[in-house]
């Protein structure tokens, strides 16, 4: 940051803004974390049909990182999660999600362990203060990584194959749910797999651009194109799933608890062991546990192709639920989102929409019905 | 002490007058109970310090207003020999002009004393009302332990729930409502005018506290104290204040219970989430299902449990705790009577008070948060042996001076500090008994810090933690540590740190071994 003032608002750029921005066919530009990032680079049609049959490159720098290290690393993130991380071996990762005492989500992200002592922990929001308060009491340093470095994301049907192209068939041997340091075109590299044919790359700084440039050149004859954030928004808002700071808010910057959400009401299995005798919210979500929740975040689908948008969910004249992700799918001409709605309206069907349509510059309002999806696995 | 991981039924971290009372009670169900007192001599903030073994000191406390009659009762205190020296003592505002103020606490004959001096008769008797009537709807619920709401999910609710639910009728609740918020100050100017009792009342409502006069919640501090005090008004124990803490260790041997001074806890073993015994600082380890600890909650659940054991909120908040000690203590062997200008022998028996303006006591205030000294200390003086003679050699006295508003972290540091204290604190008693220095053998002087070293008073804290309503009944320590259970299985807080909170009053100790005997009864154990 350079040396303005305090609450002078500045957007950074990530280490591969300018390779990105060399991408862009539309100037279209969104801010995430305080960085600017592409919104589209091409036309969303092209992206999403590269994203769902061919290969894509993001620029995923503006994710938080943290790194956690110390003897008593995982006691202390142990503590931290609602899950059981003493079984995460060294080279994996996993999906983590963390409560304050009364069992509200403080955060979400994705927990790698590089080491015995060491991990990473990958987040959409600043959550730092809330890891050093965690700290207390253990042998463990955390600090906020997020500026060293950069990110990329490489996924696709065809990602296995630009990767060949690039040169780096051993990753193509990475299973899903491995985070692993490897050396590419002799720069160390952390490398995640997700499902679905999703790689992360998080090189050093200074080898950043050359590993863009490398595979955004080596995966052309795989069809790769460079997409940005609101492709990969609607890639996760078809996998249902929701983000922090858009589909909920998290409990130490919510103001009202009503936006707040509780690890029973997100969509997917639930992600809380309580064999483990002590972390945060443990007693408030044992409470919790036997009550069922009041409110579901839960994937919508309206088939109807129009220019419309809609936020408020109703089961006949009553809202039940608010959309808080919408998006829409050219591949089937559909809206997608993600709603959180009362978990009493979400059985039975009958849910509809109230959506404003547009056709140049008429607007108007009609009901739409509107359906649950069945979360992807489920698919 | 014999043997490593001896077994007892139960294990009591420290022996303040808490610790010994919740021992003694779980000595009676039958259980065979080890206290671990860290300092020399048992009794915590009151016990007794011998001074060239021949003067019974005072060491912290020096009166006993608000020992719980029901705690006498039940351990049967007065069969094992504790007695009072004298009580019912009547409170001294000392005034610089020699027109002293004596307070007995019997309405009819302080309202005939004041008018008598033109100050502020009727209006006493009217304040003295009302503080009582507040009192009297508090009392009960400082007398039995309090309700405990589930979670600690917003704090403003809990406070409806744990405070307001318990006080019954709306009447109480408007009182209490309107009181919370209320500075002593506010009171004082609406209802007194004689700076004395203004000095005298702001003197009570903020005593072991940093508080000022003109703080909000003081107004229910002075309401507070109030309600714990006992039917036997402000009083002495015969044989010195440790002769509390004396009788109870007598009585838990006789109970087949153990006493070990010098045995600090330095951790609590743990089994799995399960408290199973303690480690001392000498290496020994004692095992017994059941932990008791006296300490103050943030030492016991911070540094001998450990953070890990706790979620990140308890811990923050416990650890977020200030250290609140404001209160000092000078104690002094004295060769003869010093003669107190325009006192009665009788008087000088009682609790004297030099705090002669709520001003001054707010100025101390001030001062003493910003690390100063102030220049004429606000104090509470006891002469013990005007009682008990036993206390020191013939025609000998002791002086305890209470030393209130001394910061616990002061501009210079202590060391350079400590004379100039020492002095300006004898010289404020000069000003009523002139010759008083005349007759000083020796003392000794205890500074907050003092206290905490000397006699394992963390920060000098006379409450183990804060005392504004927002600390109390359902709330103390923590949400949900007010039940004195924790979240540590087997582990229970029995200290001033817990309801009621400080001063002896042995409740907080009752309290937390009626919770053990009680889940034990029903079949758990937490
Ligand atoms: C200067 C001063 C003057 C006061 N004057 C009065 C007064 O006149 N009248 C009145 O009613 N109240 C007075 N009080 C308040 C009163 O002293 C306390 O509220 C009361 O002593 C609290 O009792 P307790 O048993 O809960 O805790 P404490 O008396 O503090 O006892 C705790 C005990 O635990 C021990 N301990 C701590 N950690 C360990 C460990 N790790 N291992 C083993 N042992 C440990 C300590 O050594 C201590 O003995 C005064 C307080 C102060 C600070």
């Amino acid at each position: 940051m350079s040396g303005g003032l305090p609450f002078r608002r500045h957007l950074r750029m990530t280490p591969l803004h300018a390779e990105v921005a060399v991408e862009s066919r539309t100037n279209d530009w969104v801010e995430r974390n305080g960085f600017t990032m592409a919104g589209h680079l091409d036309t969303p049609e092209t992206e999403v049909f590269a994203r769902y049959h061919r290969a894509t490159l993001a620029d995923i720098s503006s994710r938080r990182r943290y790194r956690i290290a110390g003897r008593e690393a995982m006691d202390c993130l142990n503590r931290l999660v609602t899950s059981d991380i003493s079984k995460l071996e060294e080279g994996h990762f996993s999906p983590v999600f963390f409560c304050e005492e009364n069992g509200l989500l403080v955060g979400e992200g994705s927990l790698a362990r590089i080491g015995d002592t060491e991990f990473r922990l990958f987040t959409e929001e600043e959550v730092l203060s809330w890891l050093r308060r965690n700290s207390t009491g253990f042998q463990v340093h955390a600090e906020d990584v997020s500026a060293e470095g950069a990110g990329l994301e490489l996924a696709g049907p065809l990602a296995e194959a630009a990767l060949d192209e690039a040169g780096f068939e051993p990753l193509r041997l990475l299973l899903a749910g491995h985070a692993q340091t490897r050396e590419l075109m002799g720069m160390p590299v952390l490398v995640l797999r997700h499902v679905g044919d999703v790689f992360e790359f998080w090189p050093e700084e200074d080898d950043a651009v050359p590993l863009w440039r490398h595979l955004m050149q080596a995966g052309r004859e795989a069809g790769l194109q460079a997409i940005g954030e609101k492709t990969r928004d609607l890639v996760r808002i078809d996998r249902g799933t929701p983000r922090m700071g858009t589909d909920y808010l998290g409990a130490l910057s919510a103001v009202s608890h009503d936006h707040v959400r509780t690890p029973f009401e997100m969509p997917g299995e639930i992600n809380v062991d309580f064999d483990k005798p002590v972390f945060n919210g443990r007693a408030a979500l044992r409470r919790m546990a036997v009550k069922s929740a009041s409110h579901r975040i839960v994937a919508l689908a309206v088939d109807d192709a129009r220019d419309l948008t809609f936020a408020v969910v109703c089961k006949g004249e009553r809202q039940v639920g608010v959309c808080t992700s919408l998006t829409f799918m050219p591949e089937t001409g559909q809206h997608l989102a993600l709603a959180t709605v009362e978990a009493a309206a979400c059985s039975a069907g009958g849910l509809t929409v109230e959506a404003e349509i547009r056709r140049e510059l008429a607007v108007w309002r009609e009901k739409l019905p509107v359906r649950i999806r069945p979360r992807p696995e489920n698919r | 002490m014999t043997g490593d991981r001896q077994a007892y039924d139960a294990i009591v971290i420290g022996g303040g007058h808490n610790g010994l009372v919740a021992a003694a009670y779980l000595g009676r169900a039958g259980k065979r109970v080890l206290v671990l007192e860290a300092g020399g001599i048992v009794g915590g903030g009151a016990l007794a310090a011998e001074l060239q073994h021949k003067y019974t000191l005072p060491a912290v406390s020096h009166l006993m207003d608000g020992l719980s009659a029901s705690v006498v009762k039940d351990l049967k205190l007065a069969r094992h020999g504790f007695a009072y020296a004298a009580s019912g003592l009547p409170t001294v505002a000392l005034d610089p002009d020699g027109r002293h103020l004596v307070l007995t606490g019997n309405a009819k004959d302080d309202e005939a004393f004041l008018s008598a001096r033109g100050q502020d008769g009727a209006k006493w008797t009217a304040f003295a009302r009302k503080l009582e009537n507040s009192a009297a709807w508090l009392s009960p619920l400082l007398n039995r332990p309090p309700l405990v709401a589930a979670s600690s999910s917003a704090r403003g609710k809990l406070m409806a729930r744990a405070v307001l639910a318990e006080a019954s009728g709306e009447r109480a609740r408007e009182a209490f409502l309107s009181l919370a918020a209320k500075s002593v100050s506010d009171w004082v100017h609406e209802e007194l005018e004689a700076p004395l009792l203004g000095g005298l009342v702001a003197f009570d409502a903020t005593l072991g506290s940093t508080d000022a006069p003109y703080d909000a919640g003081t107004a229910f501090r002075l309401i507070y104290r109030h309600a714990l005090k006992a039917k036997s008004g402000v009083a002495i124990p015969r044989g010195g204040i440790g002769a509390l803490a004396e009788t109870l260790v007598a009585l838990i041997e006789g109970q087949r219970g153990e006493v070990w001074a010098e045995a600090r806890a330095s951790r609590i073993l743990m089994d799995g989430t399960t408290a199973c015994g303690v480690v001392l600082d000498n290496g020994i380890e004692v095992s017994a299902p059941l932990i008791l600890s006296g300490a103050a909650p943030r030492e016991t659940l911070l540094r001998l449990v450990g953070a890990r054991y706790l979620e990140a909120d308890l811990a923050d908040r416990l650890s977020l705790g200030k250290a609140g000690g404001a209160t000092a203590k000078i104690n002094l062997a004295l060769d003869g009577m010093p003669g107190f200008r325009g006192l009665t022998p009788e008087q000088v028996g009682g609790r004297i008070v030099i705090a002669p303006s709520l001003d001054e006591v707010e100025e101390s205030a001030l001062s003493a948060r910003a690390g100063a000294l102030p220049l004429d200390p606000v104090m509470e003086i006891v002469m013990p042996t005007c009682h008990d003679d036993s206390l020191a050699p013939s025609g000998h006295h002791i002086m305890s001076i209470l030393v209130h508003q001394v910061p616990y972290e002061i501009e210079g540091g202590w060391e350079a500090r400590r004379e100039e204290f020492v002095q300006r604190a004898i010289r404020a008693v000069c000003r009523y008994a002139p010759d008083a220095t005349d007759y000083i053998l020796a003392g000794e002087v205890l500074t907050p810090p003092d206290l905490e070293t000397k006699y394992g008073i963390r920060g000098g804290d006379w409450h183990q933690g804060g005392l504004n309503p927002f600390d109390l009944l359902g709330l103390r320590p923590e949400p949900e540590l007010a039940g004195y259970a924790t979240p540590v299985n087997g582990l229970y807080l029995c200290g001033a740190g817990c309801h009621p909170g400080g001063g002896v009053t042995g409740l907080p100790g009752k309290f937390a071994a009626e919770t053990v005997l009680e889940a034990e009864a029903r079949g758990g154990r937490t």
